[in-house]
């Protein structure tokens, strides 16, 4: 177990390592980089020259590489070029807890809804139920999360002006973007549930449960339930990261002050040591959770922990 | 009831039993080789493809979903040609106005045509879906069917690499490439095809590691033929079903994307139109002028309805676990 | 009757599938007594194990099962309810499959599935059931089996796992094992060890026991009463003395002829039965086998044969057994 705790480590520090290496460049080989001559064509060519001394934008790139990783060794990632009062850390930590608050709740209720909508479709294949909500699961990951959330928007806020467009610090602020965040994760987890409840029901297992004479609530929570939830297991390392670090579009959308946001106009600024340290902060809580997932699911499936 | 007896076929009664004593004598002379076998000869043999051309014939969503994408590609090519308006012609007499005769679905805040302008964006967006496919399975398909066929270290190298980059999301790099090459359409589509295709080359690495070992595989190789001609005319032909439905869900996946990255500003700029672009210019006048929000959303989500019907009905027609 | 321990008269299974409605059983009767080992043979497809599935009501949705009569222990199956055959289920029947290495429960011990039934059924408290379950492992041959028991599936060998399989389904001391195809999945040594052990238990816990099958190997060495069915029907019944040596029905011979022989070092070839099974979505009017019978009539063609009597306990299905056929050889 630790020995695999291990392995993945050494696998999400390789994968982290590439993210920033390539980020890193890519961001200084964009032509006319945040203070160079041409960009402020308001600040007299001294004061540039201070500023990307005061940077160590004047410095060749392979040493600027060196000093960046150095400094984000020590948890460091810089200040942002736009906002240069907020260091990127203070972003991410005024950022990611409104995110995660929003994330949290669609995860809780995505899951809450999901796997019994999934299980129930599985099991009564075929009717009315199933169809209904095969029929919902397509609704919800075929339209974008951008256009419900436009959709809900006219319809609540400016039709009937019953919640509010934006804002933030209330829970009816939070109404909307939530509906909107977990509509999709609910789709993909209901779809995933069913075709995974669908494929246990034919194993030999279960049948063996059933010839046992075990009654059908312990075949189906304890025979099929459990092994069909692994692959919503997996799906929810990456389901957690995004939606914890927030949608892009939603944000954008409601005006919440989160992570999210934060990236967007960051990447419309082109203020590149935010958009360094966000995606690197992405990055590292994507793998993460892949981790944390993975170690849960070895909990559930002891064929996992025995493997090296 | 009425289920049960459907489901039990009356058996037409023999014309004799064990019990009868008047089978004319001619029945039981022997029964001729060439009516032996009659039955199995008229079922006419299915292959794999026409056994899934049938199925997906039967499948109704597949088909209306074929049928709406089919009517979304001439609205592609021919609308912006025959439409009396293009894409970036501005009016200044006929602004924000709901949908009417010569304007089908209104026109924006600068006057412009919106029927034009979503069927240029449904030129946009069907080519970035069907670019990102077909660029998708075939650097996923090579990929995948190399690290496969050779194994070992080679595929243990090449794993690794897909390994390391799948581990971050799509859309940070599909940003990050955007914002180095630039806010157009060809950016996009390189950014797409540079971050897709990991899904597509772990799923035909791991068909052709199930499949390699089959005779026909061994066949191949004792006729002496290369290995390259192995993997192409063999291997990946035959591993080619579930690659196939992947990929039609990377182009609902594409077009998502590119709507996604227009919405939120990252993506085609402007006076181009995609439905993107659209949709994000509708939203911000969406309380006074809701049209302007509805035709690009409903575009959107409705093409992003059939090609998810076209890939669930090809996956069901495809799997041949689903088979019985 | 009723001295039978199960007895099912014209049992029909029909399977709804997108092509069609497939007739896998098409009307078998057959009984097992208390304490007989009777052994069910076939071609994959030909509707053994479905016959059993049907009796004990494991198949899915699609299944639709008819008879006019399974009687299990003086009990009319088809009048019970879902609950009441749970009951019986694991507690008077026992079922063993095909494939040990999918039949258990990759998330639970091996003594987590052992104890279920017996917790169930025998309202064993879970220290009882924990008891009980070691010693049934230590009666199927299992070493250590206190340590087994908080193993998973995956750590034990397909042999193993197979006799973990007849252990769950012995525990409760049913009065009926049904053994759908235990060894088709192992390799051949342990093939004898699971038949020996399977004859073993018989002996000591003197259970009723189906053996369904496509080795004519394994029914010779252990079964006393053999069906033979082809194409959902049953082709022949008979002892199994009777079933090597007097086959009745050209299935059978051919059968007979398409396995190495008994020993004797005869230097007969092997024949294989040549052609395909009868299409069930589709099944032929007459006799399943006729189209790959080299001693087909006409009639086989048109209508099916029902079994007849050839010697005591011992019946077949086949035009060739009619009495005209008899009467026209003597009239030669």
């Amino acid at each position: 177990m630790s020995r695999y705790i291990v392995k993945r480590l050494v696998a999400a520090i390789i994968s982290m390592f590439f993210l920033i290496t390539i980020t890193f460049f890519l961001m200084h080989a964009i032509p006319g980089g945040p203070f160079s001559a041409g960009e402020r064509k308001d600040l007299n060519p001294e004061i540039i020259e201070a500023i990307r001394a005061r940077y160590g934008l004047d410095q060749p790139v392979w040493k600027q590489y060196l000093n960046y990783m150095a400094k984000l060794l020590q948890g460091d990632m810089g200040v942002s070029y736009k906002k240069t009062n907020y260091t990127v850390n203070e972003l991410i930590g005024l950022g990611f807890p409104i995110s995660g608050e929003i994330g949290i709740i669609a995860i809780v209720i995505a899951l809450v809804f999901g796997i019994p909508l999934g299980v129930v479709a599985a099991l009564k294949r075929g009717s009315w139920a199933d169809m209904a909500s095969m029929i919902f699961a397509t609704i919800g990951i075929s339209i974008p999360t951008f256009v419900i959330a436009m959709l809900l928007m006219y319809e609540f806020c400016m039709k009937h002006s019953l919640l509010p467009t934006f804002g933030w610090g209330e829970i009816r602020h939070l109404i909307l973007p939530v509906i909107c965040m977990c509509l999709s994760p609910i789709a993909n987890i209901t779809r995933l549930c069913r075709s995974s409840m669908l494929e246990v029901s034919r194993q030999d297992y279960v049948r063996t449960a059933r010839a046992k004479g075990v009654g059908e609530g312990s075949v189906i929570f304890k025979h099929m339930l459990r092994n069909a939830i692994l692959p919503v297991v997996t799906y929810l390392g990456p389901l957690v990261a995004a939606l914890m670090t927030g949608s892009f579009a939603i944000e954008r959308l409601f005006m919440i002050p989160g992570m999210g946001r934060y990236f967007v106009n960051a990447v419309t600024d082109r203020d590149y040591t935010v958009i360094m340290g966000l995606t690197i902060f992405y990055g590292a809580f994507i793998m993460l959770c892949t981790l944390l997932v993975d170690i849960a699911y070895a909990f559930i499936d002891p064929r996992v922990r025995f493997e090296d | 009831m009425a289920k049960k007896t459907e489901m039990f076929p009356t058996v037409p009664e023999a014309m004799y039993t064990m019990e009868s004593r008047d089978i004319p004598a001619e029945l039981f002379e022997p029964l001729p080789e060439e009516e032996k076998f009659s039955e199995q000869i008229n079922r006419p043999s299915v292959s794999y493809w026409q056994n899934a051309w049938m199925k997906l014939k039967k499948d109704k969503l597949a088909i209306i979903g074929v049928v709406f994408i089919i009517l979304m590609t001439l609205l592609a090519i021919f609308g912006p040609i025959f439409s009396p308006y293009t894409y970036e012609q501005q009016d200044y007499d006929v602004v924000n106005q709901p949908p009417s005769a010569e304007h089908w679905f209104g026109t924006d805040q600068f006057g412009r045509d919106q029927f034009t302008r979503i069927s240029y964006g449904a030129r946009i967006s069907l080519t970035i879906g069907i670019v990102a496919a077909i660029v998708n399975m075939i650097i996923g398909a090579l990929y995948g069917g190399i690290a496969g066929y050779f194994g070992k270290k080679t595929d243990m190298i090449m794993m690794r690499i897909v390994d390391i980059f799948a581990a971050i999301p799509s859309l940070l790099y599909i940003i990050l490439i955007m914002i180095f090459l630039g806010n157009n359409l060809k950016s996009i589509l390189i950014a797409i095809c540079l971050t897709y295709w990991f899904g597509t080359a772990r799923q035909t690495r791991g068909q052709i590691l199930s499949i390699k070992g089959q005779d026909f595989a061994m066949a191949a190789k004792v006729a002496g033929e290369t290995d390259f001609q192995i993997l192409l005319h063999h291997l990946i032909p035959n591993a080619i079903g579930p690659i196939i439905v992947t990929v039609t869900f990377l182009v609902p996946s594409a077009i998502f994307e590119e709507a996604f990255l227009s919405f939120i500003g990252i993506g085609i700029s402007v006076p181009v139109a995609s439905w993107g672009t659209l949709a994000n210019d509708g939203m911000k006048v969406m309380g006074l002028y809701p049209y302007q929000m509805l035709f690009p959303a409903m575009a959107i989500s409705l093409t992003m309805f059939a090609l998810n019907f076209i890939g669930d009905g090809l996956r069901d027609a495809l799997d041949s676990r689903l088979k019985k | 009757m009723g001295e039978h321990l199960l007895e099912v008269k014209n049992l029909r299974t029909n399977f709804k599938t997108s092509a069609g409605i497939v007739q896998a059983v098409r009307g078998i009767d057959l009984h097992v007594d208390a304490g007989e080992f009777m052994g069910i043979i076939g071609e994959s497809g030909c509707g053994k194990s479905v016959s059993m599935m049907s009796i004990m009501r494991l198949l899915d949705d699609n299944a639709a099962v008819k008879a006019e009569k399974i009687e299990f222990d003086g009990k009319e199956m088809q009048e019970l309810s879902r609950k009441e055959i749970r009951k019986i289920l694991g507690n008077d029947i026992g079922m063993i499959f095909q494939d040990p290495m999918t039949s258990l429960n990759p998330l639970y011990t091996i003594g987590n599935q052992l104890m279920e039934p017996l917790m169930k059924h025998q309202n064993m408290s879970k220290a009882r059931a924990k008891e009980r379950a070691i010693e049934m492992l230590e009666t199927v041959g299992i070493n250590e089996p206190d340590k087994r028991l908080k193993q998973y599936p995956h750590e034990l060998s397909g042999g193993m796992r197979q006799r973990v399989m007849i252990a769950v389904a012995m525990c409760c001391n049913p009065k009926l094992l049904i053994a759908d195809e235990p060894t088709t999945a192992l390799d051949v040594t342990i093939q004898a060890q699971i038949m020996e052990l399977m004859a073993e238990l018989k002996e000591k816990f003197d259970t009723a026991t189906i053996l369904i099958t496509h080795d004519l190997g394994v029914i010779a060495n252990s079964c006393t009463r053999v069906v033979v069915m082809y194409g959902g029907k049953i082709m022949e019944e008979a002892s199994v003395e009777d079933l090597f040596y007097h086959p009745a029905h050209p299935y059978t011979e051919g059968l007979l002829r398409s396995v190495p022989g008994d020993g004797s070092g005869s230097k007969e070839r092997l024949v294989p039965i040549p052609g395909t099974p009868p299409d069930l979505l589709d099944p032929p009017a007459g006799c399943p086998f006729a189209a790959r019978c080299p001693k087909a009539m006409r009639i086989c063609n048109q209508a099916p044969a029902q079994l007849t009597t050839v010697g005591a306990d011992h019946r077949a299905a086949c035009w060739l057994l009619h009495p005209q056929i008899k009467d026209m050889k003597g009239g030669e």
